[in-house]
């Protein structure tokens, strides 16, 4: 698995006296396996480059492409399903549907999907219980801690078997406890399963964890290390 | 699963979506009230009409019909009567001797239709005989008996045994008049009619008239339904057969066209009336599901983004509204259901209306109708029109791409 | 400063409060023209039916009202006419003689109603000469009679033709008379197109053998609104004190129950449907004013926390369901009013079926309608009403709004 980034640019309010340049001018390339952090302060771009990754979307030029599919040039149905099959995603907050419990939050993008009943429901349990959250199967999103409700955005990221995994701040609103079983869980599917994860965040402890970090400063990368 | 989703999506606002329920069993309850009420009045004063004015079939001489000529009689009636024994729908028949006449008492006069009749034959035709209150019907023996209105009787100041002369033009041309004892006062739901009718035994009629025969054949059907007059259209041709071509056969719908017009109008009447009240009903839907919808921005860009096609997310939104309709339009049927059935049992009473219902020929309570029909045809219209509402919240969602939908701040 | 905000507020969600304002302006505009046509409708046939009827008030002997016998008269002199001529309300009184004959014609025979009346008077009042289809008006000292175009068809008359009537007189004397038709005249109710002869009063005096004596005296009054302080000073007038003679004093309502009772119900009717409509409209405004509340929350808690006091808090709140009704009102009277102005001068003429039901029923076969400022008052009131109505809950729950959870929790709207 790879995503392939070539000459990936943003704009916004192009025809009038004060273009946004959110990223410029972007060549990336991610490898499966990485663990990687994106990182930047607010206003940095690095939201609007993770949503070109994710096809969420669209460049003002450049192309992404994602083992070999250019999705710049995916139309909306078939970018839809891209996205279902491909590609996991975590957001900062609202991330779960708030009147499905933790199982069906999880089952949901499998029956989108069209896996039948029954298979939806054992992996749903399994990835479940992965995230440490075997006991907490049939609560609604409110019921449920800000961790809690992060960790099943994770099993769901992960229902569909995507190629990697897409998470816009993660840990924004988590205190300390929380943040630390998050990133465990995601460092420990990072290494058995070999998943790739790659987030946006600003979070020091993060960035601490991650393997390849990314600095994003005024729509340009600045520095791009590994740890 | 999208259905699931539809419904508990449709609770997560309880209150707002509580009172649009509301708001729709409050509106449909009085839509059905209402058309019930319609239906029930205008069906009551069908069945007054055939009961007392035109029965189900009618025969009289063809000239008769618009030049009430005492002259005029009905053509071999004989063969008429002997083909409707014939004829098992058939319940009864009365021949009638008709004459406009005056009825005079001490005290003062009316012109009246003086209605001769067979005594029997007329008592198994109309309710004449369960309509007598003070007295009795015709009987058979006594000399000039004649059975006036409770109404004619207040005019005429009659009490039961008083003496009244009833005048009318003969077959020769002369004014011919007798006197007749009250046997009986008799009333009925329409007040015109009661104003403007007598009974006597035809054959005293006939004696003082000077000729014999009968000037109106008329006939009662075992029709269950009312608002169609199929059946007696049917035995209407069986008599036009055999019968001269002298004579006029006519069904209830050709003698009263009115009724006719009732009927034609109370479908697109009622239809109107539901029209307008799903109307008001849409506005109110659309309005909820726009703030439903929009509240949920973030959440449909989510949706989008994880991988849910377009037409999934629209075919949510429908199946909400959708559902809303069927729990609205089923709370609201089932209240009314249960109120038209209460008031079916005790009735409204509408007692200090009497003088305008009477005009109308209509009782004095009322037992509202609604068919299942209706029921039916007004859950769907709710339902359809509610589908209808999510169209415009719809497709202002779906324009939206899941980035900006995802960044819109609520 | 509070007016502006209120007013801001209301566009912030723009959709919502338009399409609130459109249910109000919709329910307004229906019932407007609805209540409007009804009410046109009545008044019309208040005034048919007195005109060519019975008249707005009567007077009549005691007994009449029950007999309608051509024994319960009352006197036709001045003398006895003064009091009521003497009233500023009474636009003209008119004597009348009326009483049931056997009409005989050729081998036909039919009861009919006898009206003697002085024709001139007639005419001022109903312009009964203009319905005169064949034929010429009767004068008052003429010996010819008018008859109704139903009734000429029943009996094969036609002016120049004899008829014979033939009935009970006065204290028991036979009243029977030959009579030339003048002319035939078209009553617009068919209960009186088909029964009515009409002779000079007269004339029918002598057939009656009456003497100088009517039926009744039907009087007229300036304007329908002062008809209930007229009877009143009629009451008083020929009270049973003063006469000899016992006088019943009768408005059209009495002497006409059917119509004033068939009015009463098709108004009650039409009221139903407007406060079902208002009310279904009304759900929608209440769920508006509702969100409107406690989506905002947090934001009142922020304002209350900033210092603005409750009491302006709720003026708020009643400030801007104020604007979103006044706004439905003004859409709503916007379109209905030039609707109900263009139809009061032209009224829909009915034709076809529904006309001839009409006609049948007695009325004529258009839709009037009435143009009245109470209809609009009344429908600006019931929006009103209903806008208070709606904003009871609301308001409650911001009088009980606590500042510290306002802040924390925002909108939580259960």
């Amino acid at each position: 698995m790879s995503i392939q980034t070539t000459q990936l640019r943003k704009t916004y309010n192009q025809d009038t006296d004060f273009p946004v340049h959110a990223v410029k001018q972007l060549d990336l390339s991610i490898e499966q396996g990485e663990f990687v952090a994106v990182m930047g302060p607010s206003g940095s771009g690095k939201t609007t480059l993770l949503n070109m990754i994710g096809g969420i979307d669209i460049p003002s030029a450049g192309t992404v492409i994602i083992d070999g599919i250019d999705i710049c040039a995916l139309k909306d149905k078939a970018l839809i399903a891209f996205r279902r099959d491909n590609i996991g995603f975590i957001f900062q907050d609202y991330s779960l549907l708030p009147v499905l419990t933790a199982l069906e939050n999880v089952e949901f993008v499998m029956q989108l999907q069209g896996h039948s009943e029954k298979e939806c429901r054992e992996r749903a349990i399994t990835l479940l219980d992965q995230v440490g959250l075997g006991e907490q199967l049939h609560k609604i999103p409110s019921k449920l801690s800000g961790g809690q409700q992060q960790r099943v955005a994770v099993a769901r990221a992960l229902a569909p078997s995507p190629r990697f995994v897409m998470a816009d701040e993660p840990t924004a609103n988590l205190d300390a406890k929380s943040t630390a079983e998050l990133l465990d869980i995601m460092q420990q599917l990072n290494e058995k399963e070999g998943t790739t994860f790659i987030f946006s965040t600003h979070d020091p402890r993060v960035i601490k964890r991650a393997r390849r970090v990314i600095v994003f400063e005024d729509g340009q990368l600045t520095e791009d290390r590994a740890q | 699963m999208l259905i699931k989703l539809a419904w508990r999506n449709l609770w997560r606002n309880k209150l707002r979506t509580a009172i649009m329920l509301s708001a729709m069993a409050f509106g449909l309850i009085g839509v059905v009230t209402m058309i019930g009420f319609m239906n029930g009045m205008y069906g009551n004063m069908i069945d007054n009409a055939i009961s007392w004015q035109t029965s189900h079939v009618q025969v009289h001489h063809q000239d008769f019909v618009d030049n009430p000529e005492i002259t005029l009689t009905i053509v071999e009636p004989e063969l008429i009567t002997a083909e409707l024994d014939k004829i098992s729908e058939v319940i009864a028949w009365s021949e009638r001797f008709i004459v406009d006449g005056m009825v005079a008492s001490a005290r003062s006069s009316r012109g009246v239709r003086v209605n001769g009749v067979d005594i029997d034959a007329e008592a198994r035709v109309t309710p004449i005989a369960s309509s007598v209150k003070e007295g009795s019907w015709l009987p058979a023996e006594g000399r000039h008996p004649v059975v006036v209105s409770l109404k004619t009787a207040q005019r005429l100041r009659l009490k039961l045994g008083s003496k009244v002369v009833i005048t009318f033009s003969n077959a020769e041309k002369d004014v011919t008049g007798a006197a007749f004892r009250v046997s009986g006062f008799f009333s009925t739901p329409s007040s015109n009619f009661d104003d403007g009718n007598i009974y006597v035994r035809r054959t005293d009629l006939m004696a003082m008239a000077g000729i014999d025969g009968s000037h109106e054949i008329a006939v009662l059907l075992d029709d269950k339904n009312k608002m169609s007059n199929a059946l007696a259209i049917s035995v209407r041709d069986k008599i036009r057969l055999i019968t001269s071509s002298e004579n006029s056969v006519r069904d209830w719908q050709q003698i009263q066209p009115m009724l006719a017009s009732i009927i034609a109008q109370m479908g697109p009447s009622n239809a109107i009336l539901l029209g307008i009240f799903v109307l008001a009903m849409g506005f109110g839907v659309v309005n909820i599901m726009l703030m439903s919808v929009f509240e949920r921005t973030r959440e449909f860009g989510v949706l989008m983004a994880v991988g849910m096609q377009k037409h999934k997310v629209f075919a949510l939104i429908i199946f909400e509204t959708s559902l809303l309709g069927v729990t609205g339009a089923t709370l609201g049927l089932m209240s009314s259901l249960g109120l038209i059935e209460l008031l079916q049992i005790t009735g409204i009473p509408l007692g200090n209306m009497a003088e305008g219902l009477g005009a109308f020929g209509v009782d004095t309570t009322l037992y509202p109708q609604v068919a299942a029909s209706e029921y039916r045809y007004i859950f769907i219209t709710v339902v359809l029109v509610c589908v209808l509402a999510a169209l415009y919240p719809a497709r202002q969602i779906l324009k939206q791409r899941p980035v900006d939908a995802m960044a819109e701040k609520h | 400063m509070l007016i502006k905000l209120a007013w801001r507020n209301l566009w912030r969600q723009k959709r919502r409060t338009i399409l609130t304002a459109m249910a109000l302006a919709l329910a307004l505009v229906l019932s407007l023209f609805m209540r409007s046509m009804q009410e046109g409708s009545y008044a019309n046939n208040i005034e048919n039916s007195a005109k060519f009827s019975t008249g707005l008030i009567q007077l009549q002997h005691v007994e009449f009202e029950e007999s309608q016998s051509i024994e319960d008269l009352l006197p036709a002199t001045d003398e006895f006419i003064a009091p009521a001529r003497e009233m500023d309300d009474v636009e003209r009184i008119l004597p009348r003689l009326e009483s049931f004959a056997l009409a005989a014609a050729g081998d036909k025979s039919k009861g009919v109603m006898v009206l003697g009346v002085m024709p001139a008077l007639e005419d001022e009042y109903s312009s009964i000469s203009d319905k005169v289809v064949e034929g010429e008006f009767i004068k008052a000292d003429d010996s010819a009679v008018l008859i109704g175009q139903g009734l000429a068809e029943y009996l094969s008359l036609a002016v120049g033709d004899e008829l014979v009537l033939y009935g009970q007189g006065y204290r028991g004397q036979t009243a029977a008379g030959l009579y030339k038709i003048k002319g035939i005249v078209h009553f617009p109710l068919p209960q009186l197109d088909n029964l009515l002869i009409y002779m000079p009063l007269p004339l029918s005096q002598t057939l009656f053998s009456t003497g100088e004596q009517v039926s009744a005296w039907v009087i007229d009054t300036r304007e329908l609104t002062r008809l209930e302080q007229t009877l009143a000073d009629l009451k008083r007038a020929y009270s049973p004190q003063k006469l000899k003679n016992k006088v019943n004093v009768r408005d059209w309502e009495d002497l006409a129950p059917e119509m004033a009772q068939q009015i009463a119900m098709d108004k009650a009717g039409g009221i139903f449907m407007m406060y079902l409509l208002y009310g279904v409209v009304g759900f929608g405004l209440f769920a508006t004013i509702l969100m409107m509340t406690l989506e905002r929350y947090r934001e009142f808690g922020v304002m209350m926390a900033t210092g603005l006091v409750r009491a302006k808090l709720l003026g708020l709140v009643v400030l801007e369901s104020s604007f979103i009704s006044l706004l439905g009102v003004t859409i709503g009277l916007a379109l209905g009013t030039p609707l109900v102005v263009w139809f009061h001068y032209h009224p829909i003429e009915l034709t076809g079926e529904t006309a001839e039901m009409m006609l049948e029923l007695g009325w004529e076969p258009i839709l009037p309608m009435l143009l009245s400022p109470w209809l609009f008052i009344d429908q600006i009131l019931i929006v009103l009403g209903l806008m208070l109505l709606c904003l009871l809950y609301p308001l409650w729950r911001i009088y009980r709004l606590d500042l510290v959870t306002a802040l924390k929790g925002g909108a939580h709207v259960n």
